[in-house]
């Protein structure tokens, strides 16, 4: 790296990959970093602004010598960039998810399957809600498992209410 | 490449745990500093160590500068912050952002800078490296004194400068690193004299 290359990188006419080589470089090289100083000082004086006082670069990195090396993650500007689009995708197709089970678009894995070979094996294809309907459930019945609903086993569902207790009656030659 | 992305590759270096980068961006921009700060606090010794304060207040902040803003606007606002902590400690009056603001919308000229509160070494020595610059300015051949004064007083680049001064911009390039140079060299011998006099 020479002074001249120094020079235009200070003024911003370097290319990308020239400038990622010049401040590699200023990091093992005194001599530059001196120069640098030097012609930012030779700016300053041309626009009037002089040193008033003692140099404080000196003074600032001695008093840094102390303190802990600073690490930090860098995050490029692509990576950020990226980042925001990707949280956006995922919310999209979160909703879009949402919205196709909340269509009824939806089949279970293996649902077809498992209706076909019920078919073969003459299983009624019949909604289970006509299974056990509550116009069924005789009034003693009802209050027995009203009475009972405390000993039924629970299982909890996430997000569904955690009280519900299921309890079901069986009669078998006219007794319960 | 622009003066702000220079800026950020510097503090990415400072990131990556070069100390020396930070050393750097303290050349560049303390003068600038100091000259804001001047404008709150008179006495240049405590703008001093007010500006070396904010110095490194902003060497321990930068895991946090993620290169929103400029890196100057960022140190900026940490000077003024900076300085008003130390008025409000020393039981004087910070001044209002507004203030300071307003002020520095003004345009100053070098002369103002010397404040009479400067003692009277320190206006010396101010006189002493503004005569020598503008020694130096003068005794440069023509065209590289054009082309220091195009880049470093009017702000053109070296396409513009090229254009202005109808060469190509590799001459361009070169002029301006000869006059610096040039400047720089009678700089030197100033710099060296001790090191409580470097500035």
């Amino acid at each position: 790296m020479t002074n001249e290359q120094l020079s235009g990188w200070m003024d911003g006419e370097a290319s990308a990959a020239e400038a990622e080589q010049i401040v590699k470089n200023l990091a093992g090289h005194g001599g530059s970093r001196e120069a640098c100083k030097l012609y930012w000082l030779v700016g300053d004086c041309l626009r009037g602004d002089f040193p008033r006082g003692n140099d404080l670069c000196d003074r600032v990195m001695t008093a840094l010598e102390t303190e802990p090396t600073v690490l930090a993650p860098i995050v490029h500007k692509a990576e950020q960039k990226r980042g925001r689009w990707m949280s956006l995708a995922a919310a999209v197709a979160g909703m879009a998810v949402a919205a196709w089970m909340g269509l009824g678009l939806w089949t279970p894995p293996f649902q077809d399957e498992a209706m076909g070979l019920a078919r073969q094996r003459g299983i009624q294809d019949q909604p289970l809600a006509a299974a056990v309907s509550p116009a069924e459930i005789l009034p003693d019945d009802r209050s027995y498992l009203m009475a009972h609903q405390a000993s039924a086993v629970g299982v909890p569902m996430a997000g569904v209410a955690q009280y519900i207790r299921t309890v079901n009656v069986e009669q078998v030659g006219g007794a319960r | 490449m622009s003066d702000r992305e220079i800026d950020q590759q510097l503090v990415e270096r400072v990131q990556r745990g070069d100390k020396q980068a930070f050393g750097l961006l303290v050349a560049k921009y303390q003068r600038k500093l100091s000259r804001l700060l001047s404008r709150m606090i008179r006495d240049p010794a405590e703008v001093e160590d007010v500006a070396q304060e904010a110095f490194i207040k902003a060497y321990r902040a930068l895991p946090s500068f993620r290169g929103d803003s400029a890196f100057y606007t960022w140190l900026y606002r940490i000077g003024i912050n900076t300085a008003k902590n130390h008025l409000v400690s020393q039981g004087r009056r910070a001044p209002t952002t507004t203030e300071v603001e307003a002020e520095d919308a003004e345009q100053y000229e070098s002369g103002e800078l010397l404040r009479d509160n400067d003692t009277p070494e320190r206006l010396l020595q101010t006189r002493q490296i503004g005569n020598t610059v503008n020694e130096a300015v003068e005794a440069l051949p023509e065209e590289l004194r054009t082309a220091i004064v195009l880049r470093e007083i009017e702000g053109l680049s070296y396409d513009e400068i090229a254009s202005v001064m109808g060469c190509p911009i590799g001459t361009v390039r070169s002029r301006i690193f000869r006059a610096r140079e040039a400047i720089a060299e009678r700089l030197r011998p100033m710099l060296d004299v001790a090191p409580d006099k470097r500035w």
